[in-house]
Parts: C-alpha cells; structure tokens; sequence
C-alpha cells in the first residue's frame, strides 16, 4: 500500500466526479471498503490516489409507485426494507452478519465478484439499471449488460455508479442462496426469481438470475423464456434444470466449494426459490 | 474545491478527542492499536472475516481492519473502553462475565461492540436475529453458546 497517495473526500457528487475525471483510473474509488480497502491491504492494487465516497449524498432510497431509487452509497442493511421487492430484502438479509451489512454497499456490491454479489443478483432478476454519471453526461445501463467479463464493467474512466434503479418490478420475487454456514455466510451459489402471474397463475412475466458460481451473476434467458405463459405450479426441475447453467461458463471453485458442486446446487436452489414463489402465489 | 487532502485526523475516541497524523492510507486498526495505544481491539484476520477489530463509528459497527483512519475524521469512535459509565460495567459486559462468554477473550470486545449495536438499533431482537447479527464474529475457541446466552440474557432483561 502507498503511504503517500493523495487522499480526497468530497462532499458533493460535482466535486467527485471532477476528480474522477481529472485522474480517471489512477483513481481508486472507497465506498464501504469491504472490497477496496482489502485489496489496498493485501497490495492487490496500487494507487496514486484515493477517493473516499461515503460523505456523498448517495445514500437514499425512495420508492415512488411501483420504482425504486437507491443511492450508490446506500448500505445493504438499509435494504431490510419491507417497501423494497421481497428479493432484494432477502438478498441483503444473506450476507454475513451485521458489520458487513453495515459496511457494504449498493453500489459496491454491483462491482463486487463471488461470492460476494448476493444484492448483485437479486438486482440483476429485479432488471436494475445502473445510472452512471460523469461531468457531462448521466446514462442509464442495465445491469446484465455492465458485466463484460470477468472483473470488467461497461463503465468509462471518468463515470461514477451514481444510483441503481428498479422500474415496475415483478409482484413477485424471491432470493435463495446456499453458504457453508448454518446462516447467513458467504455465497457458494445463489439464484433470484422475479415474476408476474395472471389470475389463473400463469407465468406473464419471469426473470431469474444466478449469482456465485461465475464470476459475476447471470441471467438463466433459457429458464426465462421457458417459464413464459407456464402455469407457475407445473414448472418441473427436468424442463428447465439444462438452462440453469449454460454450457461455457467457467465456473469459480474456492475453499468453501469446488465448480462441480457449485453447478448442481443451482437447480436445488432454483425449485426452493420456485417452491416459496408457487407457495407465496397460492396463498394471495 | 470541498475535497481535502488528509493527514491530520481528529476524532472523538470514548468520549476524548483524538488527534492522529497519519499517513493517508492506514487502516483504523492500526492507528487505534499502535498510535493511540488501544490494546482491546484485535487482529485477526485483517480482511473482515472475524470481526476481532470492530469498533462502533458514530453507533455503527465497523471493522477496522477496513477502515481506513482518514475515514473517521470529525466523527465519534467507541472502543469497548468506553462502555463502561463512572466505573460500571455496561449491561452487556455484566452479562458476558455472568455466563462466562469469554475463554481467551480475545473475539469478547468484538461481540460486546457489535452486541451493542444491534441492540441500540434493534432492543428487541429475536434469536435468530441476534445469531444473524453475531455471524460475521469468529470465536477461535468456539464459546458461542455462552455468547449467545449472554446475548439473549440482556435482551430478556430489557
């Protein structure tokens, strides 16, 4: 770690996106910590300077309708929420205890790779976008398409995540994830439902995302496009179990679980996320 | 511009101010132990694993291990030092002694602390909730169904 790195922490988004764009990656960006400075710690990166986030005000949520705004600095204990989409709620619940919670977040969890992405997953099934803002231009860019590859994101040098939107989510959501610990613990795999039903629980609209076994979540577009206009009750683990984890991925292995056992929990946790949602449906 | 190049760090540390010159990337850790000579909070793993290094930041649990001291400029850090009130013990310490929480003590500042912020944030927590809470501590010596009485005792008596 660099002892003499310039430090900055500016109090106002105009200021701070002056800085990004004046040392772009020299950069590097603080939000909760929890990733960047074990990274600084363990000499995982060097910085010429450093850009602490947390006295921005990023750090809201506002639930307007059927839309949900959150700051990029919104902590994930924050998200326990009864106004946020179920998913979303359980996903912050999951991760490990409450100093991380208190720590992490929103906007640095959607950088954040396994297994630390749970709130990244629960957003990815929710169709989150991303505002990216920069000195000069704000745009907005969904989730499922800021993930490039491993460890790179569809964001320029000089843009910050300013805020994560939900528009119009499904009615109904849900996050299950499997860790080593009889709690809340880091992810070994983790998959997102979000859906719509008609009357007659028939599937009008579906969404699933699975975090934990890449790098960063997915969207399961096969599952997705098979759960179309299927009665929630009927979907069975054989139809859909192929297009849960594509074939190609690569698929990361840590001490708490090899590849091979991180690919065959995701179609346990899909059917107990599907189970839960054929049960919260039944009970409306 | 608001921004600020920081090396002078003041905060208030248990109710005391605190003034640090440090360089600009130290973690909070490593100024409360070696600079300040605050011996209760621990490392352990030094990447947030264990929570041995928690400390409460304006009443929030925070690890200090990935804290960076510049961080907690202006505002008010407690260490388990500053629980106690005119010689007593807070409630929660009292109750880690009675049911005899602690074996080589070293993960008891960080239960305590983070015992405390959740029940400053939520006094009426369930088990489950209270076990969720403590799950981001580690204790080496695995006493945690005496932490966990510990717990549930103080929040029975509130």
């Amino acid at each position: 770690m660099s002892a003499s790195c310039e430090v900055y922490a500016p109090s106002d988004l105009k200021t701070a996106l002056h800085l990004k764009s004046r040392y772009r990656d020299d950069l590097h960006v603080v939000a909760g910590g929890t990733l960047s400075v074990r990274l600084m710690s363990a000499n995982a990166i060097e910085t010429k300077n450093l850009m602490l986030l947390e006295r921005l005000p990023l750090s809201f949520i506002r639930v307007s309708g059927r839309n949900v705004q959150i700051g990029a600095m919104t902590r994930l204990i924050d998200l326990i929420d009864n106004r946020l989409p179920k998913a979303l709620v359980l996903a912050a619940r999951s991760v490990r205890g409450l100093s991380i919670k208190s720590m992490a977040t929103v906007g640095g969890n959607v950088f954040s790779p396994s297994p630390g992405c749970d709130v990244a997953t629960a957003l990815m099934a929710l169709d989150a976008h991303l505002t990216l803002q920069s000195m000069n231009r704000k745009r907005s860019v969904p989730l499922e398409k800021f993930y490039r590859g491993p460890l790179k994101y569809s964001i320029r040098s000089n843009e910050l995540v300013a805020m994560i939107t939900v528009r119009n989510p499904p009615q109904y959501s849900t996050f299950t994830k499997l860790t080593p610990l009889p709690n809340s613990g880091p992810t070994i795999a983790s998959v997102a439902i979000a859906l719509d039903v008609n009357k007659r629980e028939i599937v009008r609209r579906a969404s699933v995302a699975v975090g934990g076994i890449t790098t960063h979540p997915y969207r399961a577009k096969y599952v997705e496009r098979f759960m179309l206009n299927k009665k929630l009750s009927n979907i069975t683990l054989d139809q859909v179990e192929q297009g849960l984890v594509p074939k190609g991925l690569t698929i990361i292995k840590d001490a708490n679980a090899s590849s091979e056992y991180r690919e065959r929990m995701v179609p346990v946790l899909f059917m107990r996320a599907l189970n839960s949602l054929v049960k919260e449906v039944s009970r409306r | 511009m608001s921004s600020s190049k920081v090396n002078i760090i003041r905060f208030v540390l248990n109710d005391e101010p605190v003034e640090v010159l440090v360089p600009p990337t130290e973690i909070l850790l490593n100024t409360l132990r070696e600079r300040v000579n605050v011996k209760s909070i621990r490392y352990g793993c030094g990447e947030g694993s264990c929570g041995a290094c928690t400390v409460l930041v304006d009443g929030k649990p925070r690890l200090s291990c990935l804290t960076l001291t510049i961080s907690v400029d202006g505002r008010d850090v407690t260490t388990v030092e500053g629980l106690s009130k005119d010689g007593e013990l807070h409630p929660i310490q009292k109750a880690f002694i009675e049911h005899n929480a602690a074996q080589c003590g070293y993960c008891t500042p960080g239960f305590i602390l983070l015992l405390k912020a959740l029940l400053d944030r939520n006094p009426n927590p369930s088990r489950d909730e209270v076990i969720d809470s403590l799950s981001s501590n580690l204790c080496r010596c695995t006493g945690y169904k005496n932490i966990l009485e510990a717990a549930m005792s103080v929040v029975r008596r509130r």
